[in-house]
């Protein structure tokens, strides 16, 4: 559902993302795996068109995320799980965002009541803990039933029942046949819950492969070998 | 578009700074007949109602926060996930500033209108339009604020720039070349409510308020086509 070909950016004289190629397949949850600056969180971006590529292409279901009509309502995303106004509630924050990609409202509901954010929904965001925003912004990527969901770190900031709820989710999510791609430096976490790993370090695909016994051991070998 | 103007009615920041561009319209108002001289000209009168333009600094931060605090506060993301699209993201947003400008400038043209023929009774057949003019101006100067938001980003960088500008820059270019004071984003916003009270050391009059509105129009506009070409072509990280 998600493929990547050749993709290639440099911010300045930094090569951020370096001739990267890999796929996501349906129906499984894929862990995006990377050292702090290998180009996991450029890469969705450029997935997601919010950068653009120097080289290359990332594609949603054979399409650029710009050409997609109604792209919310094919692929949800978590970016930055601080990124709200502090000023508006959860559920102003997910009526602006259902009212501008033409959603009916009661999908605010709905998603609310997926993510268990339903007791604060009229609260403003500036009082939320960073696990609440998180939950939050899985609400906001939801919102349109996609059958893809691009996540940056959606764990961080959980505390144990949530991490275990949103494994839960994902799970769910997969075996209902939808793509997901989750970034995160969670190991233990991911090799609970993902099917497959992508690794990239430095830009560049280091490993693609079914998640194994030790994940952790396998990742080290290959982030250490590129240096 | 329905979506940014719930996001704008939402924000209580924009209804503060709304009621307090009113609030500063009828302040100037008040102080303005109060400093009255001789005689009450048709001239005098309108100037007075012109007051209702004097919330414009108000409207450009209106402007600039509906716009570039969705960059401090990087909502922007979700709107341009929503809409990859970004004209429209960026065309949906001026709209909205000029609407709430339209709002802004019409609660200042009934407070200022009511308070002016409260404490005078003075009204000449130029009022109406003095009025307009100022409802106009506001309008032009919140979606200014929201084309000067989208093309710096930085909400505090565009509000020093532009106090900067607006403030200092401007009256020393006029101080020294006062020709060009006609021609002035503040100067064509003034001749837009024929505004003649001012210590603006401008040659001569301001220009028509047909002209100024223009011009004031074009200067709006091309702050727009700008941003939308910047906002389209940018990365957003």
């Amino acid at each position: 559902m998600i493929s990547v070909q050749g993709l290639t950016k440099s911010f300045g004289r930094v090569r951020a993302v370096d001739d990267l190629t890999f796929s996501v397949p349906a129906g499984q949850v894929t862990g995006f795996l990377g050292p702090n600056g290998a180009g996991k969180t450029t890469t969705l971006r450029m997935l997601l068109g919010l950068v653009r590529p120097d080289q290359g292409e990332a594609l949603v279901g054979g399409r650029r995320y710009a050409d997609v009509d109604m792209p919310v309502r094919v692929v949800g995303a978590v970016l930055e799980s601080t990124a709200f106004h502090p000023g508006r509630s959860a559920r102003v924050h997910l009526r602006a965002l259902c009212l501008a990609a033409g959603l009916p409202l009661d999908r605010v509901d709905a998603v609310l009541d997926t993510v268990d954010l339903v007791a604060v929904a009229d609260r403003r965001v500036g009082g939320f803990s960073l696990g609440m925003r998180q939950r939050l912004a899985l609400a906001s990527a939801l919102l349109g039933e996609p059958a893809v969901l691009v996540l940056d770190e959606p764990a961080n900031g959980l505390d144990p029942a949530g991490v275990h709820w949103l494994r839960g989710l994902l799970r769910a999510l997969a075996a209902d046949g939808r793509t997901v791609l989750v970034s995160s430096h969670g190991l233990a976490e991911l090799a609970r819950t993902a099917d497959r790993v992508v690794v990239i370090d430095q830009g560049r695909l280091v490993g693609d492969q079914p998640v194994g016994d030790d994940l952790e051991d396998w990742y080290l070998a290959l982030v250490g070998s590129a240096r | 578009m329905i979506a940014e103007l719930y996001k704008a009615r939402s924000t209580r920041s924009t209804w503060w700074l709304g009621a307090a561009a009113v609030a500063f319209c009828v302040v100037w108002a008040v102080v303005d007949v109060a400093l009255w001289l001789g005689d009450r000209t048709d001239r005098e009168v309108e100037a007075a109602y012109s007051m209702a333009q004097q919330g414009y600094v108000l409207a450009l931060v209106i402007g600039v926060l509906l716009v570039a605090g969705e960059y401090r506060h990087r909502t922007i993301t979700w709107a341009l996930l929503v809409t990859p699209r970004r004209w429209r993201v960026v065309a949906a947003k001026l709209v909205t500033c000029a609407v709430v400008g339209l709002i802004v400038g019409l609660a200042a043209a009934v407070a200022t209108g009511v308070t002016v023929f409260a404490a005078t009774g003075l009204f000449t057949a130029g009022v109406p339009l003095a009025l307009l003019g100022s409802v106009a101006s506001t309008v032009l100067w919140t979606v200014f604020g929201g084309a000067l938001g989208a093309l710096v980003r930085n909400q505090t960088a565009t509000m020093v720039a532009a106090f900067v500008w607006f403030f200092y820059a401007e009256w020393l270019l006029v101080a020294m070349v006062p020709a060009v004071g006609r021609w002035t984003p503040t100067g064509t916003a003034k001749a837009v409510s024929g505004w003649t009270r001012d210590a603006m050391p401008v040659a001569g009059d301001l220009l028509p308020r047909w002209a100024g509105g223009l011009v004031f129009l074009a200067y709006a506009l091309a702050a727009a086509g700008l941003a939308i070409l910047t906002t389209t072509r940018r990365d957003v990280t």
